[in-house]
């Protein structure tokens, strides 16, 4: 927080904010009048929902655009998730490689409702194990043969384990090779079933591609919109969501600079469990210096591992309309501690506020901040088009095909269809025909390592 | 041990420590375990590479980027074998680097990579050990260092 010499605030826009409200008391609306009020921000907005808040967003921002829907396999951007460290020093990899499994594994796991570890231990167990297998390989493999640790007897599960060098490892998974098919299902049947769900859904295999640089891309000050769509599990849309924040998150503590600071919009994020406290509420308390931070959506204040941290982490509290009573209380008691004193007692004044909170209209809200709490209303965006019938939904479609002609997709397009080529497979006599070569024009070959244009090495 | 190399028309013979080989291919190992200890700083090697319908002699990779390497060691492979081996490494889009014993030679083996022109590299062993700030050479003539 910054002061002007005469003591009052600067609220400047570099803190998290908090939306609570129920549905259709335009949280999501609101969102949209912050991303076009900000437009020096580079924004990214997760929406686990058709038709909500990406569809907006959509509709009302112009300029350096990318739109992702996860359904959408045609229009991939390849992000690059999971990936092992390739640090030179052993030591640093394997701090970096093990980090990374824990991560992965609450991304996997943590989101999903279970409660912590006492849930499912041996899920845990083998899905720390299943990423370890596959981070500690002497060469690294593409993402697509992770499910194959549970497949014994295979030979990407042969080459799986061969390849890692992480003897305790590779005994493990030798013990459960040799396990009839019966403990094997009772052993890691759960685990293999998510691992199957997530890491063979079309859209994970889609979008983890690798290709697209997404620090640069919202350097630029890039809108980034992700939209769930039909047909992808919540499993994979937890964990493509999770991962990309992670990477986001990875990202900003890297760069140098804080500026242009990105924000990340999390739409329903405790309703389609995309908040992690060991990932969001952490980036929530340690991001901000870094020059990221967050605006999460919710209905209620349910958060996994308690609400404190994320109130008292997000410097700006947006209060709609609560219909229920105890939430609205708590809105009232966050809203009354900015409001202005008057003679009233606080007993006195708080159950008129509760009554208000619970009965806002759309559109209205309560903002609390620290230089003090007031209520406003939102105004709706206007829309861009006429609402003539059908007309918006055939603007829609005709953004998001300009937008599909930027070179992001094509690049991810190549590198998906020339992808198996050049990956390592278990088998010698590949029965696959050569494919065609990639579209992009000719380049010096000395050129492209230069500017750093080749293929990673794990097809991430 | 697994055999000994003459690598010079005069001096003492080599032994050579390694994995196990045919004695007409451990010249060619060595190099290959040669050009693995130039670049031992910060890139990670394997023999196992397989690549598109072949197998390179190694691979190497560091930071997300991958590299095949071919050796050509005895320098006797011809211009339709050369272009075989290119077409077995159709749809790759990684790097390729050959490494010739020769500049003659490599550049004869450049003239034949049309091919890969996007992804080959050239050298030979004599750049790698001059003081040459970029001793790769690609297919159109434009150089690189790794």
């Amino acid at each position: 927080m910054m002061w002007t010499k005469d003591g009052t605030p600067i609220t400047n826009w570099g803190f998290n904010i908090l939306k609570v409200g129920a549905t259709r008391k335009g949280k999501s609306l609101s969102g949209v009048a912050d991303i076009l009020a900000h437009p020096e921000e580079a924004a990214i907005v997760f929406d686990p929902h058709p038709d909500s808040l990406a569809k907006e967003v959509l509709t009302h921002v112009e300029g350096n655009v990318l739109f992702v829907r996860l359904s959408d396999i045609d229009h991939p951007l390849g992000f690059t998730l999971l990936t092992p460290s390739s640090h030179p020093d052993p030591r640093r990899r394997a701090m970096e490689n093990q980090k990374r499994a824990d991560v992965f594994t609450d991304i996997l796991l943590h989101r999903r409702g279970s409660d912590g570890l006492a849930g499912t231990p041996l899920m845990e167990e083998w899905t720390t194990a299943a990423l370890m297998l596959f981070l500690y390989q002497k060469l690294p493999l593409p993402l697509r043969l992770l499910p194959s640790a549970f497949m014994a007897g295979t030979d990407e599960f042969d080459r799986l384990v061969n390849g890692c060098p992480l003897g305790e490892i590779k005994a493990k998974f030798r013990q459960y090779a040799a396990m009839p098919p019966r403990a094997q299902r009772s052993e890691a049947g759960s685990t293999q079933r998510l691992f199957s769900a997530v890491f063979r859904s079309p859209a994970f295999v889609a979008f983890s591609g690798g290709g697209f640089d997404l620090g640069r891309f919202l350097d630029a000050r890039g809108k980034l919109i992700f939209e769930r769509g039909e047909d992808v599990s919540d499993d994979a849309m937890r964990v493509i969501y999770g991962a990309v924040s992670h990477l986001i998150i990875d990202l900003a503590k890297a760069r140098k600079s804080p500026f242009p600071r990105w924000r990340v919009h999390t739409d329903e994020a405790t309703n389609a469990g995309l908040f992690s406290p060991r990932v969001e509420g952490k980036a929530l308390a340690e991001t901000s210096k870094n020059g990221l931070n967050f605006t999460i959506y919710v209905q209620n204040l349910d958060f996994p591992g308690g609400a404190e941290g994320v109130l008292q982490n997000s410097l700006r509290h947006e209060w709609f309309g609560c219909p229920l009573y105890d939430l609205a209380r708590k809105a009232a008691v966050d809203i009354l501690s900015g409001l202005p004193a008057t003679g009233e007692s606080r007993a006195a004044r708080l159950e008129p506020l509760t009554n208000e909170v619970m009965n806002l209209p759309p559109g209205w809200r309560y903002v609390r901040e620290p230089r003090g709490s007031w209520k406003e209303y939102v105004p709706m965006v206007p829309s861009p088009w006429p609402s003539w019938p059908g007309l918006a939904a055939a603007k829609l479609q005709e953004k998001l095909e300009r937008i599909w002609e930027r070179p992001e997709y094509r690049r991810t397009r190549d590198l998906l269809a020339s992808g198996d080529r050049s990956t390592p497979t278990s088998s010698r006599s590949s029965d696959s025909s050569a494919s065609p070569p990639p579209t992009s024009p000719p380049s010096s070959a000395a050129k492209r390592w230069k500017f750093g244009k080749g293929r990673p090495a794990d097809g991430s | 041990m697994v055999g000994i190399i003459q690598e010079k028309k005069t001096g003492r013979p080599a032994y050579v420590y390694g994995r196990r080989s045919k004695q007409r291919e451990l010249l060619h190992e060595v190099n290959v375990g040669r050009f693995a200890l130039i670049y031992r700083d910060g890139w990670t090697f394997s023999r196992d590479a397989a690549v598109g319908k072949t197998e390179a002699d190694a691979v190497m990779t560091r930071g997300g980027r991958r590299a095949w390497i071919e050796i050509d060691n005895a320098g006797k492979q011809t211009r339709s074998q050369y272009q075989h081996k290119w077409s077995l490494y159709a749809g790759v889009t990684d790097f390729v680097l050959v490494v010739c014993q020769s500049e003659k030679r490599m550049q004869q083996v450049r003239g034949w990579s049309a091919a890969v022109r996007e992804t080959a590299l050239f050298t030979t062993f004599e750049r790698l050990a001059s003081s040459a700030a970029e001793p790769w050479i690609d297919y159109d003539g434009h150089t690189a260092e790794l």
